[in-house]
């Protein structure tokens, strides 16, 4: 059975292990524009615990092009 | 002399129709006893329902943040009528699941009154945790958490699920495509 992009997607993001980590809510990441909307990196963790999350590309560790070359692999 | 008044003694009983009520009389409450017309909340039995708010998500919710994130498409807000009510909280549905290994997906129930800041409601406080699931499965399964809150005030509320992943490399997610999670408000009158 075929992985579904949202599969893919995860897949590469397990294996690049982002510490800390990630959030990504919406449509799949079909495209660079989705990506872009929906993905957040956690900058650090507040004194609450809670997450504190950027939406700047330069801060992801990361970019959809990387992202996107692992994904076409699987 | 023409007749300009009838006295009550007059009148046969069961006799006044509908019709012969002029249509600006506008009856007083007062004269209509128990039967209330005037409906206002505070004259509403306890238990009737206030007011409804909810919201729908089909689309990805997933993170590998080992701290907890506010899942913001899942935030209903809704502004009590009074202090005392229930607010009955819920989200149900959706597909919880792990993608490369087994994982354990973390929530709490976080609320925001006013213009405060949002604050995990466990009955315990602090960072407690409201569930702990551990998926072992790609097939995955729905999640479903209620919880009753009494209000304090009439400042709005925002009820908002938070997540984390047990493990920082390891992608664990509320909801997958297209599958359909739900949170909904409803205001109960107490």
């Amino acid at each position: 059975m075929s992985m579904t992009t949202m599969q893919k997607f995860c897949t590469v993001m397990d294996k690049l292990a982002l510490d800390p980590g990630w959030y990504y809510a919406g449509e799949d990441p079909e495209t660079e524009e989705i990506f872009l909307k929906n993905f957040k990196r956690v900058l650090y963790t507040d004194i609450n615990g809670n997450a504190v999350l950027t939406s700047r590309p330069n801060k992801f560790g990361t970019t959809w092009t990387q992202i996107k070359s692992e994904m076409d692999k699987l | 002399m023409p007749l300009s008044r009838i006295s009550n003694n007059v009148i046969s009983d069961n006799t006044i129709t509908n019709a012969k009520i002029n249509s600006s009389a506008a009856i007083a409450q007062s004269k209509l006893g128990s039967l209330n017309v005037d409906v206002t909340t505070s004259n509403l039995p306890n238990g009737t329902v206030l007011q409804f708010a909810s919201t729908q998500f089909a689309n990805a919710i997933s993170t590998a943040s080992t701290s907890a994130v506010a899942v913001s498409d899942l935030t209903v807000t809704i502004t009590p009528t009074e202090a005392g009510n229930k607010i009955i909280w819920n989200m149900h549905g959706g597909h919880m699941s792990y993608n490369t290994s087994t994982v354990r997906l973390r929530t709490w129930l976080y609320v925001k009154v006013g213009s405060g800041s949002a604050a995990n409601v466990h009955p315990a406080g602090g960072s407690t945790k409201w569930t702990e699931t551990e998926m072992a499965s790609t097939f995955g399964h729905s999640t479903s958490m209620n919880h009753v809150y009494t209000t304090t005030g009439t400042d709005t509320l925002e009820f908002t699920p938070y997540i984390a992943s047990s493990n920082g490399s390891l992608t664990c997610g509320l909801n997958y495509s297209p599958y359909v999670i739900t949170a909904s408000c409803m205001e109960i009158k107490a």
